[in-house]
C-alpha cells in the first residue's frame, strides 16, 4: 500500500485573507462609542465595509482550507449618526482621510456626511 | 503526508474484525496544529499532531467518506476555533488520543483568526495498490 498527494490547486502560501483583532477592534470601539475615534478609524471603517466577503482558499495537497470572513457589519447605521456633533466628526475625519462624497466605494450614509455643510 | 505506523495497523486490523475503533463520522475528527514543533516533518511512528497548539474538530455529517482510492475527511473550525497559524492537520478516530491515521506538513498553511466565521478544512487520502 502506498499514498500519493492528492494534486493541489493554489499555491499553499497563499494566506487566507481575514480580519485581524486589532481591525475588529476599532470597530468594536467606534461602536461603543462613535466620539473616541481614532486617526486610523475611517480608513478601517470603509475597508471593513468594502472587503470582499467570498470565501478563501488556500489549497496543498492533500489539504484545503475554505475560509469565511465575518459579515462586514452595518457600521453607518444607528442612532448615533444622527447626532449632529458626531456627524460633524465624522464629516471631518474622512475629509481628513482624502474622501469625497463622489467616491462610489463609500456608503449611501457617508457620501450623505461628506455632502453635509461644514 | 503520509500513513502513520499505528494507522497502518489500525486498518489491517479493522480488515480481520479486530475489536477497534472505526473512522467513521461518529468517531472521526480532523485536527490542526500550529506553533512549536507543527512543521517537523512527517514521520510513519508519529501518533499526534506535533504542534504545540492543536485543536480537534468532529467531522461533518457524511464524512469521512470514500470515492474510489480516495478518502475524504472533512471538519468545520468555528470563528472561536484554532486561531493560530496552521502548519499540520491529520485525521483522528477519536476527539483526544485514539489512532492518528495519516498527517500533512504544510508550513503556514493558513492562518485562522477570530475574523473568519467559519474555516472548512478538507482532508484526502489517496491510495494506490503497489
Amino acid at each position: 500500500m502506498s499514498t500519493v498527494p492528492d494534486s493541489g490547486g493554489l499555491n499553499g502560501t497563499d494566506a487566507v485573507a481575514a480580519w485581524t483583532s486589532e481591525q475588529q477592534s476599532v470597530i468594536e470601539a467606534y461602536r461603543l462609542d462613535p466620539m473616541q475615534a481614532d486617526e486610523d478609524l475611517v480608513d478601517t471603517l470603509v475597508a471593513f465595509h468594502d472587503r470582499d466577503d467570498t470565501p478563501d482558499v488556500a489549497d496543498v495537497a492533500g489539504m484545503r482550507v475554505e475560509a469565511t470572513p465575518n459579515p462586514a457589519p452595518a457600521i453607518e447605521e444607528g442612532p448615533h449618526l444622527q447626532d449632529p456633533e458626531i456627524r460633524a466628526t465624522k464629516r471631518q475625519q474622512m475629509i481628513d482621510a482624502g474622501m469625497s462624497a463622489d467616491d462610489e466605494s463609500l456608503t449611501d450614509d457617508m457620501r450623505e456626511i461628506l455632502r453635509e455643510k461644514g | 503526508m503520509g500513513i502513520t505506523t499505528a494507522g497502518a495497523n489500525h486498518a489491517l486490523g479493522m480488515l480481520i474484525a479486530e475489536s477497534l475503533t472505526s473512522f467513521a463520522n461518529a468517531n472521526a475528527n480532523v485536527g490542526v496544529g500550529g506553533g512549536a514543533g507543527a512543521t517537523t516533518a512527517f514521520a510513519i511512528a508519529q501518533t499526534d499532531l506535533q504542534g504545540a497548539s492543536k485543536t480537534r474538530k468532529a467531522c461533518d455529517s457524511t464524512y469521512p467518506s470514500r470515492a474510489a482510492g480516495v478518502l475524504t475527511s472533512r471538519a468545520t473550525f468555528a470563528s472561536g476555533d484554532a486561531n493560530y497559524v496552521w502548519d499540520e492537520a491529520a485525521l483522528f478516530n477519536a476527539p483526544s488520543t485514539g489512532v492518528m491515521f495519516h498527517r500533512v506538513v504544510s508550513a503556514a498553511f493558513f492562518t485562522k483568526n477570530a475574523g473568519i466565521t467559519s474555516a472548512v478544512l478538507t482532508l484526502t487520502l489517496t491510495v494506490t495498490p503497489a
